[in-house]
């Protein structure tokens, strides 16, 4: 059987059986499949089952059609595994069997389950106290390894935190979860959680690669202070975070370049600290957030996404929207090729 | 992602990367790239120039077998990074396990060190 998997967000969406007799794709709403969308012609593209494979004719849409990223000019084939593009939507054929692609939901269902459980892990945002908290958390449809917290370590002192297992799928959110359960419950020995590189430091004496299945991850760590406004922190093999003063001058980067944790069990950390103004906003992010191609075919790097870190909060809009929407509207899709994880924090 | 082999000079062996290093790229090449680094008696240097993209799977991978050659005394350099690539490869700080040069020349003098 040949299905199109439309791919919407964080999961997969409706799947649509086709045969020889094809369906089309459009605007209208005498479509087979509709994408209710301006950037989607009336009949937009029409896909058929053929004696191999299947194939996809342009119907003279004004926007193209695209298949893994290729514009289609007239009829091309369309390959089990390759991804259709008709204006923002995104589908994957698909060839099944029955039996497989109902083994396949399942799958789906269960990733999406694990997804929800690691998003009950995270305390809801918080606008009270010294520490307003926001965070988004959009795991990709395969499930990455990304996972994020923070927690009070006193009346005082604020941990926040961004873990991120090599890979995709169970294993990684599995290692990532693992992680953030151990920082959560302060399950590390000899341990002061108010010191990032010992944390660090016992963090990579546990999860040496070794003795977790080949897995290593990268990790923010900070702890701030609301007493003294200072905010302590460790990175290893993560990018930087960055805090942006009231006046949204300058995007200062946070990091400490220390090897990520599980590759060396000598590994050394190191920690730094910085003075927070009042007011200022703090972003830590997963590389998912920036690592995506432009519709014109542009790979972005972490450099292309920091100014928008300075650019104005828009009214009636969180901080964490306001990244998102202008990420998915740089990559013209609101499909993820890797989870999105992104913490907004700003220091009263 | 395809791997290929070359000698480099008469104690190394130099693997060759083109493509992407994802999780597809790494899937496709692991088992021969870790074989290849395993090879009794010679150190390895692996040619990044042609890699348009690396990923955490590329980073664990590279790191996987660098550890297997430490404990046998040998030692793995990695050389010629495209600028994204080498972006990446300074923000996980990987140059504290393995070193990571600019030219096969630089790579084989880091062998000596």
């Amino acid at each position: 059987m040949h299905f199109l998997v439309g791919l919407d967000g964080d999961s997969n969406g409706p799947h649509f059986t086709f045969d020889r007799d094809g369906l089309t794709i459009g605007r209208e709403p005498h479509c087979e499949v509709v994408v209710p969308d301006s950037a989607v012609s009336r009949q937009h593209c029409r896909v058929c089952m053929t004696a191999d494979s299947a194939t996809v004719a342009d119907l003279g849409s004004t926007n193209g059609t695209y298949v893994d990223g290729t514009r289609v000019l007239g009829t091309a084939p369309l390959p089990a595994g390759s991804i259709l593009q008709v204006g923002p939507r995104l589908f994957r054929h698909e060839r099944r069997r029955r039996d497989e692609m109902e083994a396949s939901r399942d799958l789906d269902r269960d990733l999406e389950n694990a997804s929800r459980y690691i998003k009950s892990l995270l305390p809801p945002p918080t606008r009270e106290g010294p520490v307003w908290i926001d965070w988004l958390f959009m795991p990709t449809r395969r499930i990455g390894g990304d996972a994020l917290g923070y927690h009070m370590l006193s009346d005082h002192e604020y941990a926040l935190y961004l873990v991120d297992a090599a890979g995709h799928g169970a294993q990684a959110a599995m290692h990532g979860v693992s992680v953030i359960n151990v920082l959560r419950n302060r399950a590390l020995p000899r341990t002061d959680f108010r010191k990032p590189a010992q944390v660090l430091k016992n963090l990579n004496a546990m999860f040496q690669m070794d003795t977790h299945g080949g897995m290593c991850f990268t990790i923010w760590y900070g702890v701030y202070d609301a007493a003294d406004r200072l905010l302590s922190y460790a990175s290893a093999g993560h990018h930087p975070a960055y805090l942006v003063a009231p006046d949204r001058a300058r995007a200062i980067p946070l990091q400490t370049r220390n090897l990520l944790i599980g590759a060396a069990p000598d590994a050394v950390f190191r920690s730094q600290s910085i003075a927070v103004p009042a007011g200022a906003s703090f972003y830590l992010f997963s590389d998912g957030v920036f690592e995506l191609t432009t519709r014109d075919g542009v790979e972005w790097s972490l450099r292309d996404f920091e100014p928008l870190l300075t650019e104005a909060p828009l009214p009636g809009m969180s901080e964490t929207q306001r990244l998102y929407q202008a990420t998915r509207r740089i990559a013209g899709t609101t499909a993820l090729a890797d989870d999105f994880s992104l913490f907004v924090a700003t220091f009263i | 992602m395809e791997l290929e082999t070359a000698e480099a000079g008469d104690a190394a062996t130099k693997i060759i990367l083109r493509g992407r290093l994802d999780v597809a790229g790494v899937d496709r090449i692991e088992t021969r790239f870790t074989a290849l680094s395993a090879a009794a008696g010679r150190n390895t240097l692996v040619d990044l120039s042609g890699v348009s993209f690396i990923a955490s799977m590329g980073i664990r991978m590279l790191i996987a077998a660098a550890r297997g050659m430490q404990l046998k005394k040998r030692k793995m350099v990695v050389f010629g990074a495209q600028p994204l690539v080498k972006e990446v490869l300074d923000t996980v700080n990987l140059s504290a396990m393995i070193p990571v040069v600019a030219d096969e020349a630089e790579a084989l003098r880091a062998l000596t060190v």
